[in-house]
């Protein structure tokens, strides 16, 4: 029994530095979802869901996703305990496993279902749920790259469709067992908004601070019109059918995450090297917004080639950290009421991206690319200047 | 790479490595392949069934994966076969059967009075011909797996015949049978020589009267005589296969070799469910009285239900062959019996509800897991008692109405019990308490997926879906959906159960000498009083 006693020593030793096993399964549930949510517009194009319907549902996911919006529905609805917001987000992820399922019985398209299931899904706020995961999981990338490479051979082996209903289903299994073990308790942080008090502020501001807006605006706005169908299209590119290049991508994002967490493990000290660090580290992740959707367009369909563009997607993410950062400096208290109505316009730019991926995925792609140009020329004009 | 960088790092390897052979040794010397002394063995059976359970629980998960989807969906159909065949394998003779008789060796002789089991080495050497069994017997799958990564030059294919290996499709299927038979062939002489074991124990080692005698070990008893008789069958079933398949003989072959081979088969395997579900009847009549706060009705009522198992369940074995074209009167005449196994099931049922009339009632995780058991066995055994009848057995034979019927009772009954055993009798085996919440979120998260996987394979079957088929009708879709929604729901109940062991064994508190505070309640326990 010397080994077992071993064990307990240690054990008792680091007790205390070791979470919970509520708050590992919570955070398990939510890095599950967060790797599945990054295929479910891949799956919708797969089971035949119009494109237009894809862009809005990225555009509502964009919208829900912000606490701005999605929290404050859940208060105003009276659901914004911790317990109801994981019930609602593990009700929705059982909607999704079961939407292909029920459709066909329902009369109801499947990508209702899935709307359905976004709302309860979106304004969860795990840290893994968000569409745009890579700038929230900097800090701790750990969990979020085990999610990806759990997920990689369920992909592999059963394709998009099965392989991402699989995971779904796991998904709501450990939603049911966190809950189970009690929800940490995260309190309900709703921001006070006003748009009179925001348009007041950004009148008062400098051209050069403007400038900023302006580049925050374009950038994110490009990237937005094809942000929703990003994946999909690259597993498209990938593969003949949706189902081969599903891994690859899945692979290929597990690479994305360690880059962006390596990278933002960095940033302190890159920010401290120089005075012109971060506004060099800014125009790399904006011209990685610029190049990005050109290199998924117009790159070599080879795993290697969409391994180097996430990467450097991935990379990219400590360059959109230091711009978040110069935009709240600038608006001061004004920051959440100004993500709130960028959200709006993102989904809007999300909605018009699917209607013109539909027309031809090359158009929405380039689009996105001359949007990133004009976003980084005018964020170099405002450091010129 | 600078000098200091490669002395560090090389350093750091001699270290890592050092601490590496210190832990084989010491984990070398925890396990003991010496130790006879029965607390030590029943470890060991304990630990391994539940290790084996998990292995043959991921065998479901792939299972029910594949399931999620109508058409081809993570697994070719082949590798569908393997899975059921090997989760049927694994469950029943290397999770269930170890971990009875593993909480048995613990316990029973201090409920019979005595400090050890009988003929301790040859109660070792049951235990360890288990390991080899259960890695021989799944070799075939891991083979494949090593092939299919190139690591292999040769493919040997995983056994697809289902665990009751039907002939000619077993005589006729590839090697990986073979192994497979090999395996089995281990484990049912382990469980031969843990009956004799037990059997001899509770004749020669007791100090305690019949009168006196506790519920569990009756049902023990009952179970390992059972054994003696059954298993025997299976090994020469086994014999006999292997001999057709190796040596070319033809004992099983058509016309009436197939006949032959399932009235062996389930002479041993229907005693087999019994001797799965006795030693949790046993657990149930022993552990609830202890948290009812009363004696156990009926106790004597028990006993004999429980001896009348043992003797019906040698008389039911044709009811598994009610399509095969065995003659109408006897077939009829294993109806009749296979519908008296009701009786003693109600009687035991019966005295477990009384029991907790009017009890001083303690929901601590034994007690719930009981109260779980006696649920799902009615559930079990109703849907069994349908089946009992021959005109509702030839339309659901072969259906996931089965499927779903012996689930309840392997699950809901005989998992359920060996959780409450395995819960109730946590503090002998480790001397450490369990913690209750993780206990409890284990238990309703098992309930939720007994219910929702079982209950809805039930509706498939009453639906009229085939069993053991990787792929089916778009229809069916929904309700297999439900089903592997509860099973990934039961899936990850039972990591609870495994994070919720090793943290008690790791951080848990020490159990004291009355770890479930019964020496106040005046409920007699004899396991805790003679530590």
């Amino acid at each position: 029994m010397t080994l077992l006693s071993t064990a307990r020593s240690v054990a008792v030793r680091v007790r205390p530095y070791l979470p919970a096993e509520r708050v590992v399964v919570a955070r398990a549930f939510d890095c599950a979802l967060g790797a599945a949510a990054w295929f479910v517009p891949a799956w919708l194009l797969t089971v035949g869901t119009p494109l237009p319907v894809i862009g809005v549902f990225g555009g509502l996911w964009l919208v829900l996703g912000r606490p701005e919006h999605g929290r404050r529905l859940l208060a105003a609805a009276g659901l914004d305990a911790t317990a109801v917001r994981h019930a609602l987000a593990v009700a929705g992820v059982t909607v999704w496993t079961l939407a292909p399922i029920v459709a066909p019985l329902s009369g109801v398209p499947v990508w209702a279902w899935f709307y359905l299931g976004v709302l309860g899904i979106a304004p969860y706020g795990g840290r893994g749920s968000r569409p745009d995961a890579l700038t929230v999981l900097l800090g701790s990338a750990l969990g979020p790259l085990l999610a990806l490479v759990a997920l990689t051979p369920l992909l592999a082996a059963g394709g998009l469709v099965a392989g991402l209903q699989t995971v779904f289903a796991i998904t709501a299994a450990l939603g049911v067992l966190s809950l189970s073990l009690g929800v940490p308790r995260r309190p309900l942080a709703v921001p006070t908004l006003s748009l009179a008090a925001l348009t007041e502020r950004v009148e008062r501001l400098s051209r050069a601070d403007r400038r900023l807006l302006l580049a925050d605006g374009w950038t994110r706005g490009g990237l937005a019109l094809v942000g929703p169908v990003f994946v999909a299209f690259s597993i498209q590119r990938l593969g003949d059918g949706m189902g081969e290049g599903a891994a690859v991508v899945a692979a290929c994002l597990a690479l994305g995450v360690v880059a962006a967490a390596t990278v933002h493990r960095l940033l302190p000290r890159l920010r401290a090297a120089s005075v012109w660090t971060p506004p060099t580290l800014a125009v790399g992740g904006l011209v990685v917004s610029t190049t990005a959707p050109l290199a998924v367009l117009l790159a070599p369909a080879t795993p290697l080639a969409f391994a180097g563009t996430f990467l450097a997607v991935g990379v990219g993410q400590a360059g959109w950290t230091v711009l978040a950062d110069e935009v709240d400096a600038v608006l001061g208290d004004h920051h959440a009421t100004y993500r709130a109505a960028r959200a709006v316009g993102l989904a809007l730019a999300a909605s018009v991206g699917g209607v013109l991926f539909a027309v031809d995925p090359a158009v929405a792609f380039v689009l996105a690319s001359a949007a990133g140009v004009v976003g980084t020329g005018n964020y170099l004009r405002r450091v010129a200047a | 790479m600078s000098g200091p960088a490669v002395e560090y790092l090389t350093a750091r390897l001699r270290g890592a490595f050092a601490t590496l052979l210190r832990a084989l040794a010491t984990a070398g010397r925890a396990l003991d392949p010496l130790a006879i002394d029965h607390l030590t063995v029943a470890r060991l059976y304990v630990v391994f069934g539940t290790v084996a359970g998990l292995w043959g629980a991921t065998d479901a998960m792939a299972l029910r994966a594949e399931a999620l989807t109508p058409g081809p969906g993570i697994w070719p159909a082949e590798t569908y076969a393997g899975f059921f065949t090997t989760h049927g394998v694994t469950m029943l003779f290397f999770f269930a059967t170890p971990v009875s008789f593993g909480l048995a060796s613990a316990v029973l002789p201090r409920l019979v009075g005595s400090d050890r089991m009988a003929f301790p080495r040859l109660h070792a050497l049951g235990f360890w011909l288990l390991p080899p069994g259960l890695l021989v017997a799944r070799a075939p799958a891991l083979l494949d797996l090593l092939a299919d990564v190139g690591l292999l030059g040769f493919r040997v294919r995983p056994p697809v015949v289902g665990w009751t290996l039907y002939t000619p499709l077993s005589v006729q299927a590839g090697t990986g049978v073979d192994l497979l038979l090999v395996g089995l062939s281990l484990a049912s002489l382990s469980s031969i020589l843990g009956a004799m074991v037990v059997f001899v124990t509770v004749f020669e080692e007791r100090t305690v009267p019949w009168a006196r005698l506790d519920l569990f070990t009756w049902s023990m008893l009952v179970a390992s005589v059972l054994v003696l008789f059954a298993f025997p069958v299976l090994e020469s079933a086994i014999v006999v296969l292997l001999s057709d398949r190796m040596l070319g003989t033809g004992h099983f072959a058509p016309p009436g070799g197939p006949m032959a081979f399932q009235h062996l088969f389930w002479f041993f395997g229907h005693p087999e469910v019994y001797v799965l579900v006795l030693p949790s009847m046993g657990v149930l009549s022993y552990v609830m009285p202890r948290f009812a706060g009363r004696r156990l009705f009926g106790e004597r009522a028990v006993v004999y239900s429980t001896l009348a198992l043992g003797v019906l369940s040698f008389g039911v074995w044709g009811h598994h062959m009610f399509v095969t074209g065995v003659d109408p009167r006897v077939t009829a005449s294993f109806m009749a019996v296979t519908l008296a196994v009701a009786l003693p099931s109600a009687i035991k049922t019966f005295a477990w509800l009384t029991t907790l009339w009017n009890g001083a009632i303690r929901l601590e995780p034994p007690m719930l897991f009981c109260l779980g058991a006696v649920a799902w066995f009615v559930v079990g055994g109703v849907t069994g008692v349908l089946l009992a009848s021959i005109p509702v057995d030839v339309v659901y034979h072969g259906t996931y109405y089965v499927v779903a019927h012996f689930h309840f009772m392997l699950v809901g009954m005989v998992a359920f019990g060996l959780f409450a055993g395995g819960y109730y009798w946590f503090p002998l085996l480790t001397g450490r308490k369990i913690d209750a919440r993780l206990a409890r979120a284990h238990f309703w998260l098992s309930m939720l997926g007994v219910k929702v996987t079982f209950g809805a394979l039930l509706a498939l079957g009453l639906d009229g879906l085939p069993r053991r088929m990787a792929t089916y009708p778009v229809r069916f879709a929904p309700m297999q959906t439900v089903a592997t929604l509860g099973a990934f729901v039961l899936g990850v109940a039972q990591l609870v159960f495994v994070w919720a062991v090793v943290r008690a064994l790791l951080v848990g508190d020490p159990a004291g000498d009355d770890p479930w505070d019964l020496r106040d309640r005046a409920v007699e326990a004899r396991e805790w009083s003679s530590r």
